[in-house]
């Protein structure tokens, strides 16, 4: 295969990924709304479009025209890189993820995986890690306590769960044998899934994503009754638009990384479909599952309070972490006696 | 090619560093000059180390540097390099090293096997045979200096709620 060719597959396959990523972040937010207004028994936007399917596209055109404000003490390079750093963090990840098998077209596969590191797993940890500068630098560029109180929340959050989320995942990989996400859905196919496996790694996982991507309970950092809202306080416009964008980004990727970690990625259960639609099918059934994680971070949202500060250390500290090690340990174990 | 972008990068945000008179534009360029040096270990083919280089340093310990500029707010307005003692021994400190790599400069470029090697599987191999007895020392320095963190720390009572 040509050079130029495998360029020509690699952009249009990561241009769709973009596209379809944004998508789906853009009508999670209906979506969202949605689920929120069937929760507490109202109706929900139904006023652009019928059922108010045009509501996210009107809400980013009014994000668009608001007024673009920068306050006059903070700072002005930080302040525009913040929102940045926190948009493109959340649209790494997808490059790694494997949406599916590969294709046939015109008698050559093509993969349907952007790149197929071989430590797949590392480069989300990367990107997650990275993902906090996003919303510590653009808190602290604001120059409000509010902002800086949350960002001082947000840093130390993420660093106590990153710990646990770190020693699931090890658990993990000890099972799998591999770091590369494209190897542990092929294990995950030809066996169980890992769910089966690492019930309890799958749990802390669960949680920490919850944690690290900043939803209720764990929304401290744009914790409303406390702190206004949080880092974007002293945002408006198309900025805030990125942050509260970057969360439903996040969300999806996140479903994604637990569905192909955990729930077989495009693996499909009892059946075997080969071919082109055999590989449809599979991504279909990614997706399905996907939208199934989307709505439990949903669900979660619109029925557990938040946590209060203290106790959202304590859990990390002294609950997932001992327990991630236990999980750990007992894998180990049962990994020599096999 | 991209070997001398990421040099670029790597030394222009290094300089700017040093030079920046505000902490957090000198965090910032550190984070872009370990990325940058993120990039050539990439091109060494050793993925494993960019990868963890990149979490651990630019991840989570310049998370911490910043995370301290912050709570602390520290924002000199003079810069520290117009200090004349602490700008005589960051020169001579830096010239040390500068010697010593660059009379050792020949042997740092890695032999074929050795890139052949730098798997997960082969760093984990060697760090628990060969080298079992550095990295059980190196684990014995961190787990002291959490230990003495904590007393450190802890030697003073926590207001009682």
């Amino acid at each position: 295969m040509s050079i130029y060719l495998f360029l020509i597959e690699k952009t249009i396959l990561s241009l769709v990924i973009f596209a379809i990523t944004l998508s789906i972040a853009m009508y999670s937010t209906l979506a969202e709304r949605k689920f929120a207004a069937f929760f507490q028994d109202r109706i929900g936007p139904n006023r652009a479009g019928p059922f108010g399917l045009l509501q996210p596209l009107a809400d980013g055109l009014k994000f668009f025209f608001k007024e673009e404000f920068i306050p006059a003490s903070s700072d002005k390079i930080l302040f525009v890189l913040g929102p940045a750093i926190a948009m493109i963090m959340s649209c790494m990840s997808g490059a790694v993820i494997p949406w599916g098998k590969s294709l046939i077209i015109g008698g050559h596969p093509v993969s349907l995986q952007i790149t197929d590191l071989n430590i797949g797993i590392l480069y989300i940890f990367a990107v997650v890690s990275f993902g906090v500068y996003g919303v510590i630098l653009g808190a602290w560029a604001s120059n409000n306590k509010y902002a800086l109180l949350s960002a001082i929340r947000a840093s130390s959050q993420m660093i106590s769960y990153e710990i646990a989320m770190g020693l699931a995942l090890i658990a993990l990989v000890m099972t799998t044998g591999t770091l590369s996400l494209s190897k542990i859905v092929e294990s995950q196919a030809a066996s169980h899934w890992n769910i089966l496996l690492q019930p309890l790694g799958f749990l802390i996982f669960l949680i920490c994503v919850f944690a690290e991507t900043n939803r209720t309970p764990f929304d401290l950092p744009e914790c409303e009754a406390e702190l206004i809202g949080g880092y974007h306080t002293e945002y408006s416009s198309m900025k805030l638009g990125f942050y509260l964008f970057a969360e439903y980004i996040n969300m999806f990727v996140a479903s994604a990384v637990i569905s192909t970690l955990y729930f077989g990625g495009y693996d499909v259960p009892f059946l075997n479909v080969s071919g082109n639609i055999g590989v449809l099918l599979g991504t279909a059934c990614l997706f399905a599952k996907i939208f199934g994680f989307i709505f439990l971070f949903m669900w979660v949202r619109w029925t557990v309070p938040r946590f209060r500060y203290d106790q959202l250390m304590r859990l990390g500290w002294n609950g997932l972490i001992p327990l991630a090690i236990l999980n750990l340990l007992v894998t180990g174990i049962v990994l020599v006696l096999n | 090619m991209i070997f001398l972008g990421l040099s670029a990068i790597t030394i222009l945000s290094a300089v700017i560093m040093v030079l920046s008179r505000r902490p957090i534009y000198s965090i910032i360029s550190l984070i872009v000059c370990l990325y940058g040096l993120g990039g050539i270990y990439l091109l060494t083919q050793s993925q494993f180390l960019a990868i963890v280089h990149m979490i651990v340093y630019a991840g989570a310990i310049m998370v911490l540097f910043l995370f301290v500029i912050m709570l602390m707010n520290l924002d000199f307005p003079e810069s520290l390099i117009r200090h004349k003692g602490i700008r005589l021994g960051a020169i001579l400190t830096s010239g040390v090293i500068a010697t010593i790599i660059i009379s050792r400069i020949d042997r740092f470029a890695p032999s074929d096997a050795v890139r052949q090697s730098l798997t997960v599987k082969a760093i984990g191999k060697l760090m628990f045979t060969q080298y079992i007895a550095v990295f059980e020392l190196s684990t014995i320095v961190f787990l002291s200096a959490t230990i003495g963190v904590i007393l450190v720390a802890g030697s003073r009572p926590v207001t009682p709620r």
